[in-house]
């Protein structure tokens, strides 16, 4: 394990910035931060004291060219594969990349346009020193083990970092800084097992969120389907393809989209197999903590907490998956 | 490969089937998409109109019909409507082949039934004219399609070819003055006509409320849950299993589907 102070940190990136484009919140200028490239001599919030905004923003941007058409011909717009490192998301969110990977990337027909910022991107990620109000890692996963979804992990020590790097990757990019102490090792050690909630039984949880629960109904009720829970998470993947007219040609491009609205299954014939709050309510839960792990054994929420904080009714996922509203 | 970026295509017929339906013959404009394209019957495609949007259709041709494909487009929404003011010559752009496909090689040395309604019979009619070319493999084919009106029954132009191999038995909800066959509804005739269970697999697609009373006349005749076969519609968008639209339990539409047996529907979330 190495050290970091925080000191240093404006330091570290510079250096860091070398050799990969270096991708980190930022401030919006009011009370969030956004990942983002971060411009020479732009300072990135990395210490969890703002309510920083998913990293999603950015490996999947809300809105992303597709390919254009010109001339009668296709124009793909796939972005160039670059070496990028991503420092100051949470654990959490590094672990989202991971159910991210199993969705773009599993299968016969992986996505380039995610692949192109994820296949060479050093995860630098953040155990922050404070957990907030809303986070609940503990109750999604096995969080130590998320630390393998990183090159290397970052402890919010207060005054320093004390960064674990879990790949040669992270290690080489580490090497400069000095190495920490058996007692800086120890505090890292318990700042994460405060995080931990033990063992998940993922099959109690499906159990409980049965699809014909009858509780569906008081559990949504107060929601609005404003869609806020899906667009702050960093495991939601859904998204819309669309067209628009360009000069000469005309553009498909992918933006985000939400399974709480109601056009998200709206048929050109007008039926909708899920038409109403309740099934669209349910079609969240159900996807993250029974169908995700069904699929590729891995539950697609990963407890970040942002749909807790941001929900404006405050409907509190952790209520429903723990069985407080749902047995 | 883009798995997002579509093949150009140019549509070289345009077939009225219907009031509302009309089918697209398409040829690759690039011939080494054209030698490289190769598809199962049940699978499906994503259709642009760039400029648009994209739609998903059946194949509705058959994988024994070489040089071209078909599909059928009812006009209901934006990408429909405009397809529907699309002419001879335009190009189009095709995502294909998407999903999984009728088990035609596990159908082998058994009897056919198809039941259809309206343009349910798209993606029945990809699947009927591959067994059809193959009748060897097969034994009895029975299709039973019906319609709202003789207007609306589609492909009228290959009954006859279809006669050559298959018992084939019409039925509208309401006639006109030119139409001597049988009016009522497909459950209705499916149960007068009674076709055996025995080694036998039936196929049905159409509007869900004829679904419904399909299957419940197909159970009565004995037929099991594995081997009746349809194939589920859910919006899609992305084709591939990542957009999330078409998500049912851990099942995607357009990955795992759009061809189940009722047994494997039955173990899904009813919402579809």
């Amino acid at each position: 394990m190495k050290l970091l102070p925080k000191s240093g940190v404006a330091g570290f990136i510079k250096e860091l910035s070398k050799t990969r484009e270096v991708v980190a919140p930022v401030s919006d200028g009011e009370s969030y931060a956004v990942f983002k490239s971060v411009a020479p001599g732009e300072t990135p919030i990395i210490d969890g004291s703002r309510f920083i905004l998913s990293p999603r923003s950015w490996f999947m941007p809300g809105y992303e060219v597709l390919f254009e058409t010109k001339d009668g011909e296709i124009v793909d717009k796939t972005p160039e594969t670059k070496a990028y490192a991503t420092i100051g998301l949470y654990l959490a969110d590094a672990h989202a990349l991971e159910v991210f990977d199993r969705v773009f990337l599993d299968g016969d027909k992986p996505d380039p346009y995610y692949n192109a910022r994820r296949a060479d991107n050093a995860i630098f990620a953040l155990v922050p020193a404070k957990k907030r109000w809303s986070v609940f890692w503990g109750m999604t996963g096995n969080v130590c083990d998320w630390k393998k979804a990183c090159d290397v992990v970052m402890y919010d020590l207060g005054s320093e970092f004390v960064m674990e790097p879990m790949t040669d990757r992270g290690a080489e990019l580490t090497k400069s800084l000095a190495d920490a102490d058996d007692s800086k090792k120890a505090a890292a050690d318990a700042l994460l097992a405060r995080y931990d909630e033990g063992e998940v039984d993922v099959k109690a949880i499906g159990e409980r969120l049965m699809w014909d629960n009858p509780k569906w109904e008081e559990v949504s009720r107060k929601c609005v389907a404003c869609g806020v829970c899906t667009y702050g998470c960093p495991s939601c993947s859904c998204f819309d393809m669309r067209d628009d007219l360009k000069c000469g040609g005309a553009e498909r491009y992918r933006c985000l989209d939400s399974c709480q609205h109601a056009d998200f299954t709206l048929m050109g014939s007008g039926y909708n197999p899920r038409p109403g709050r309740m099934p669209r309510t349910r079609q969240r839960l159900l996807h993250k903590f029974k169908y995700q792990p069904e699929q590729f054994g891995m539950i697609g929420c990963v407890g970040c907490g942002r749909c807790v904080e941001l929900c404006p009714v405050g409907i509190d996922i952790r209520k429903i998956v723990g069985g407080k509203e749902t047995k | 490969m883009n798995p997002y970026k579509p093949m150009l295509a140019k549509i070289e017929k345009i077939t009225v089937e219907t009031p509302d339906t009309k089918t697209f013959k398409v040829v690759f404009t690039d011939p080494e998409d054209a030698a490289n394209f190769d598809y199962k019957p049940g699978q499906f495609q994503q259709v642009s109109v760039f400029g648009v949007g994209e739609c998903t259709f059946c194949l509705t041709s058959s994988p024994t019909m070489k040089g071209y494909i078909e599909f059928s487009a009812k006009k209901v929404g934006v990408v429909t409507s405009a397809l529907h003011e699309a002419e001879e010559g335009d190009i189009i752009g095709i995502r294909a082949p998407l999903g999984n496909h009728f088990p035609t090689d596990e159908w082998k040395g058994k009897n056919l039934l198809f039941a259809g309604g309206g343009i349910g019979m798209a993606p029945m009619r990809s699947v009927l004219n591959y067994c059809l070319a193959h009748k060897e493999d097969y034994g009895k084919i029975t299709v039973i399609y019906g319609s709202r009106t003789p207007a609306d029954l589609s492909y009228k132009y290959e009954y006859d070819e279809w006669r050559k191999g298959a018992d084939v038995y019409l039925t509208v909800d309401a006639g006109d003055d030119s139409w001597t066959g049988r009016v009522g509804h497909v459950p209705g005739y499916l149960k007068e006509l009674a076709p055996s269970s025995e080694n036998t697999v039936a196929v049905t697609c159409g509007p869900p409320i004829m679904i419904k009373f399909v299957l419940q006349e197909l159970k009565a005749l004995g037929f099991e849950d594995e081997n009746i076969y349809t194939t589920l519609e859910m919006k899609m968008k992305c084709g591939i299993g990542k957009c999330g639209r078409c998500n049912i339990g851990s099942k995607f539409v357009c990955v795992d589907g759009p061809v189940f047996n009722y047994k494997e529907i039955a173990d899904l979330p009813q919402e579809f």
